[in-house]
């Protein structure tokens, strides 16, 4: 499989005066079409590696390449649009616009691309997606009349429009009980294998993070674990994660 | 729709009370600006056409002698030519029908009447009063002073011996229509006048002292040998009647040639003045619609700063970011003028139709002027949008990753 995105000594370092490192040089090669999860400890640094892979925050030193070409030199509007044309984002708290009906709110990434209003196709496609995510029968309500769960699956609808090879999501099922977010991983995991997008996914769920490809586990800013488990049994992975052995649960 | 244009039409629409708001709010401003602009407008119009309407716009005198110089004698007293003529005439236009023919061809001139003007006192019953005879060519004197018009007994001029005299002065003097009277100029001259009419011009200082003749028959009973006192004109445009009068001013000399602006100096004084403190209230109104924009919209970018940093994550550019504030302002303001306009012209008809004299008739002709409305709408636009510049200045400086991380 072909590198996607490559971390080489990426630190990132908040603060002038006390400097706090939140990465220190990160070290990370991701393949295209992998389903990996991040675990870690609150402030062990998740996020900012989240933010930084996804362009939103420069990293104080280091480099970052995507498909081999380096984007951390890249000016804002640049990477707006890079980030427009390859990244799609879940976040914690589903940031829909609360003023944009479901449809709508899917279809911002082809607004901004085209800077006018979508054309049918791009419709069609957004209501697939709205299909393929279980909000149909919500496709021209406001975010306020969805529950948690729908809303995080028509933030998952819009990560998808624009085809992005890479979607980057924080949490995502941070605020939903286990059921929903079982419910949002089997989505995230079928599209994964449908149309072969990479997802990079920061959780706290154990079980989730098992069924990854691939899971590495943050501390204080640095790859303390970085486990592949295409390479062996789906009984013996899950062991590796399971709470005995789980350095994460340890600390919790 | 464009994307900006489509975010700014939602964002406005989902506050839709701070919307409506505000665009009530620059709606009453612009209101004022346009009523008190119409109101300012037909008050200046008003107050001008009461000072220049029926009078001349340009006067042509003769010059004023100068003094006589004085002469010292070889005793070393001093005399003045004066002593030694024995009458000294007010100057008189002679050439003033050959200067008549070159007025005309100068452009924006549409009155030309040649004058007599004349002191003297009419005498009844034992009373004498003192009076300015006025020698008109009725026909032309008339598109200036309008007399025959506002005869109120007898009828309209028609020369020989008959007079118009103004109404006080036939009240003070119990005159009617067809009375004889005895009429002496100030160098002596005597005649008997027939009372052809009696007129107000709503003017108590030339209804106690105007009588009216023909200007052949003054001519004669002021000896002028068939010259004229003045000529008097009206120009198309009464503000170009200053630029008249110096062009005239170039062509004739040995003239003094005036314009109504010179002999109303006070008057355009204060109108200037009243237009100066208008446009300063209009300015005020102007800038507090502006800062009520600016200060709604500062909010409004703080309420959407979540928006727009999922909207930047999502790759938006900067610029069509802030143009969603600028669009705003745009909108804001030209929807708010736009019925503040509406607002303001209603005001000035509701003014026009129930704010009445004693004769039921509005205080003064007020005109809507379309093109205004059109100034107002646009200033006021281009001041919101401009409003909007700090805004969108703040939505174009804010980074994602503060609305990202916080939530
Ligand atoms: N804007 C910031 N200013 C200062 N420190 C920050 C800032 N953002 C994050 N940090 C610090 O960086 C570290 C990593 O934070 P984060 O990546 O959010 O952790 P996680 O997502 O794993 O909980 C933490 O110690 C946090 O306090
Ligand atoms: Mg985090």
């Amino acid at each position: 499989m072909d590198s996607l995105v490559k971390l080489s000594n990426i630190t990132k370092e908040y603060g002038t005066k006390i400097k706090t490192k939140a990465l220190d040089k990160i070290n990370l090669e991701i393949l295209e079409g992998e389903f990996l999860s991040i675990i870690g400890q609150s402030g062990s640094g998740k996020s900012t590696l989240l933010n930084i892979m996804g362009t939103l925050d420069r990293p104080t030193d280091g480099e970052l390449l995507f498909k081999g070409s380096k984007i951390s030199r890249l000016n804002d509007d640049a990477l707006a649009n890079f980030r427009n044309n390859n990244l799609g984002f879940v976040f914690q708290f589903h940031h829909l616009l609360p003023e944009l009906s479901v449809l709508e709110n899917v279809l911002i990434p082809a607004w901004i691309t085209f800077e006018k209003k979508p054309t049918a196709t791009i419709i069609d496609r957004a209501k697939e997606l709205i299909v393929l995510v279980g909000v149909e029968n919500r496709v021209n309500n406001k975010p306020n009349e969805l529950s948690g769960g729908q809303r995080q699956r028509v933030a998952i609808a819009r990560s998808l429009l624009n085809n992005p090879s890479l979607v980057l999501a924080d949490e995502p099922t941070g605020n939903l009980d286990s059921d929903a977010s079982d419910n949002i991983y089997e989505l995230l995991r079928t599209i994964n294998k449908e149309l072969n997008t990479t997802f990079i996914i920061v959780t706290h769920d154990m079980h989730i993070a098992a069924k990854a490809d691939r899971v590495i586990e943050i501390k204080d800013g640095e790859i303390v674990r970085d486990v592949s488990n295409r390479s062996k049994a789906e009984e013996e992975a899950f062991k590796e994660f399971s709470p005995k052995n789980c350095l994460y649960c340890k600390s919790l | 729709m464009s994307l900006n244009v489509m975010l700014a039409l939602k964002f406005l629409k989902s506050g839709r009370n701070q919307t409506i708001l505000i665009i009530l709010g620059i709606a009453v401003g612009i209101s004022i600006l346009v009523f008190i602009g119409a109101l300012i407008d037909g008050l200046q119009k008003d107050l001008i056409d009461g000072t220049v309407g029926n009078t001349p716009h340009i006067i042509i005198d003769p010059s004023q002698e100068k003094p006589t110089p004085q002469i010292q004698a070889n005793d070393g007293t001093i005399y003045n030519r004066k002593t030694i003529n024995t009458y000294r005439r007010t100057p008189t236009i002679s050439g003033w029908k050959q200067d008549i023919s070159l007025i005309e061809k100068n452009k924006g001139i549409i009155t030309i009447s040649p004058a007599v003007i004349g002191a003297g006192f009419i005498s009844k019953g034992g009373i004498n009063k003192s009076v300015v005879i006025r020698g008109l060519n009725i026909n032309e004197g008339d598109k200036i002073y309008d007399i025959t018009r506002r005869v109120i007994k007898g009828e309209g001029l028609s020369g020989s011996n008959n007079i118009l005299i103004g109404s006080s002065l036939a009240n003070d003097l119990d005159i009617s229509i067809n009375d004889i009277v005895n009429i002496t100029t100030n160098n002596g001259n005597q005649d008997l006048y027939n009372i052809q009419g009696i007129f107000d011009l709503e003017n108590e200082a030339l209804n106690n002292s105007w009588i009216v003749m023909d200007i052949g028959r003054a001519q004669k009973f002021f000896n002028l040998d068939g010259n004229i006192s003045t000529i008097e004109l009206q120009v198309e445009d009464i503000f170009m009647a200053t630029s008249i009068a110096n062009n005239l001013k170039g062509q004739f000399k040995g003239y003094d040639i005036k314009s109504w602006q010179e002999n109303n100096q006070q008057l355009l004084t204060a109108l200037n003045s009243q237009s100066s403190s208008t446009l300063l209230i209009q300015v005020f109104v102007l800038i507090a619609v502006t800062l009520g924009i600016a200060s709604v919209l500062a909010i409004s970018v703080i309420q959407k700063s979540k928006q727009i940093g999922i909207l930047k994550a999502m790759g938006i550019k900067t610029k069509n970011a802030s143009s969603i504030f600028l669009l705003q302002g745009f909108i804001l303001g030209f929807l708010g003028s736009l019925i503040g306009s509406g607002f303001g012209s209603f005001l000035t008809l509701i003014f026009v139709t129930f704010v009445k004299n004693e004769k039921n008739e509005p205080l003064f002709p007020i005109e809507i002027s379309f093109n205004y409305i059109l100034t107002v709408i646009i200033i006021a636009t281009i001041a919101t949008t401009l409003a909007a510049a700090f805004p969108a200045r703040r939505s174009a400086k804010l980074d994602p990753i503060e609305v990202i991380r916080n939530g």
